[in-house]
């Protein structure tokens, strides 16, 4: 036989080959949630909240399996914090998270950053902050990514991730955390992130021990 | 390329074609479902009229099959596997290309590959870019619009106040969409942008500058929209934005874009031939 029939036989091999295998890979596996979102507590530290509809926040995420969406208030009681918590057992082309960052229509921000937060002992973690505006209405919004017990801010890092543990586990859930705080013209900035930092820092490791690792 | 030869090529595409059947059906559902991608039942088209066009070339080239193609369609089976394990289409769509690429260097040799090396590539702007980047762009575009249409219309004494991607006339507050960025355009102008440059200019460093310049030809056609609809609701009142003209402006602007291209083409086909002294 000829050259090009050897390699014409391995190409059709390797494509048969691969074709079967894709097919037999390509399942999804869901992950429940250790614990249910809805036993999130409504009331830790200073803070209080109630369900509310996600009209309320301006932001949903539809495909979701499960989401709770809340409003909390601290000790102050004048200051707002709006709570979003989705978590997503498998994803696909169709039912994935979609960043926050990409805002309805007419919102904007002119910045974004890492913050890190210490949670004593040591210990940090890390949020992404922007300042989301529309007219005159502002929103501190603070968000974070959670796959296999790991806080991430990144969006590529977390579809790096997302993958890599799709191919070694066969699961990509994930979970995303989004907080926001209305910004009001005679308040300050400043006073705003230490609110919204000091409920992150409580929240979040209440809500990862509801996510499987 | 005897008929032998072609058979055997076709067997191979289709068992290609039902490999990526899925990653395939649905990128040709994004074309028909999103407007901004309708472009992309044209390029295949385009693609295989270039093929077409050197049909001469692909005759007359020896065919030597090269087993380096073989690592090259193992690459592209790869990327297929990570791009449906981890749903991500796009990283899929892309490895067709790959693997279209290994299974010509493999079957038909380099040779012949670099006669089909641009047409297969410009099959690349029939795939819906990630929705990651697409927002991303749209987001800084968005807010760039809106600046700049607010100082140019504040130049020519309109009287506008802009604060992040919304512009507040004494008549109307408008904002600045996704829709509103071009984006939806800017994928089709830079496809439009490529097939003209590598048709009409001599040079790679021709064709890359009317490529690169392709870019804010299309942003300044845009932002020259913006102004002119924000200038005309301040004239006109609100309901410029559900008149005719606004529906149309879209295109009439996209028209005169393509118009700048191809004048900005002649310019640097222009000064290519000064510098390098070839006339056709």
């Amino acid at each position: 036989m000829r050259k090009n029939d050897h390699y014409f036989i391995l190409a059709c091999i390797t494509l048969l080959i691969a074709g079967i295998y894709i097919g037999s890979v390509s399942r999804e596996s869901r992950v429940r949630l250790a614990v249910p979102l809805e036993y999130l507590p409504q009331e830790f530290g200073e803070f209080k909240g109630q369900d509310v509809s996600p009209l309320r926040i301006a932001f949903d995420e539809p495909t979701a399996d499960v989401r709770v969406v809340r409003v909390y208030a601290g000790n102050g009681g004048n200051q707002p914090i709006y709570v979003f918590v989705g978590y997503w057992e498998n994803q696909n082309e169709k039912k994935r998270i979609k960043s926050p960052r990409y805002v309805a229509e007419g919102w904007g921000y002119y910045w974004i950053k890492t913050r890190t937060l210490s949670q004593g002992s040591g210990k940090e973690m890390q949020v992404k902050e922007f300042l989301n505006e529309r007219g005159d209405k502002k929103e501190l919004v603070y968000y974070c990514y959670i796959i296999k017990g790991k806080i991430v801010v990144d969006e590529y890092r977390s579809r790096v991730l997302t993958m890599l543990n799709s191919l070694v586990y066969g699961k990509n859930n994930a979970a995303l955390l989004r907080v926001a705080l209305p910004v009001a013209n005679d308040v300050s900035l400043d006073r705003v992130e230490q609110y919204g930092e000091a409920f992150i820092r409580d929240f979040l490791p209440l809500l990862s021990s509801h996510l499987p690792t | 390329m005897n008929a032998k030869a072609l058979i055997k090529f076709f067997v191979a595409i289709s068992l290609l074609l039902a490999l990526y059947f899925a990653a395939l059906s649905s990128m040709v559902n994004a074309w028909y479902v999103d407007k901004e991608y309708s472009h992309g039942f044209l390029i295949p088209l385009i693609s295989g009229y270039l093929i077409w066009t050197k049909r001469a070339v692909i005759r007359s080239t020896p065919i030597l099959p090269d087993f380096k193609g073989y690592f090259i369609l193992l690459l592209g089976i790869v990327l297929l596997l990570l791009g449906t394990i981890a749903f991500e289409p796009f990283t899929a769509r892309i490895s067709f290309l790959i693997t279209v690429v290994g299974l010509v260097t493999l079957l038909f040799g380099r040779r012949l590959m670099m006669v089909f090396l641009f047409p297969i590539s410009y099959l690349v702007f029939m795939i819906p870019p990630p929705h990651i980047v697409m927002k991303s762009i749209a987001v800084g575009l968005k807010l760039f619009n809106a600046r700049v249409t607010a100082r140019v219309l504040t130049l020519l004494g309109i009287p506008v106040f802009q604060e992040g991607a919304n512009l507040e006339l004494p008549n109307a507050s408008l904002v600045v969409g996704d829709f509103c960025t071009g984006i939806l355009s800017l994928i089709a102008i830079i496809a439009i942008a490529v097939l003209y440059a590598y048709l009409t200019q001599k040079s790679l460093l021709s064709r890359a500058t009317l490529v690169v310049l392709s870019v804010p030809i299309a942003i300044l056609g845009n932002t020259v929209r913006l102004i002119t609809t924000v200038g005309l609701t301040y004239f006109y009142g609100e309901r410029v934005l559900q008149s005719a003209i606004h529906e149309f402006h879209g295109t009439v602007n996209f028209l005169f874009t393509i118009l700048f291209l191809a004048l900005a083409g002649k310019l640097i086909r222009r000064i290519d031939e000064k510098i390098t002294g070839v006339t056709p």
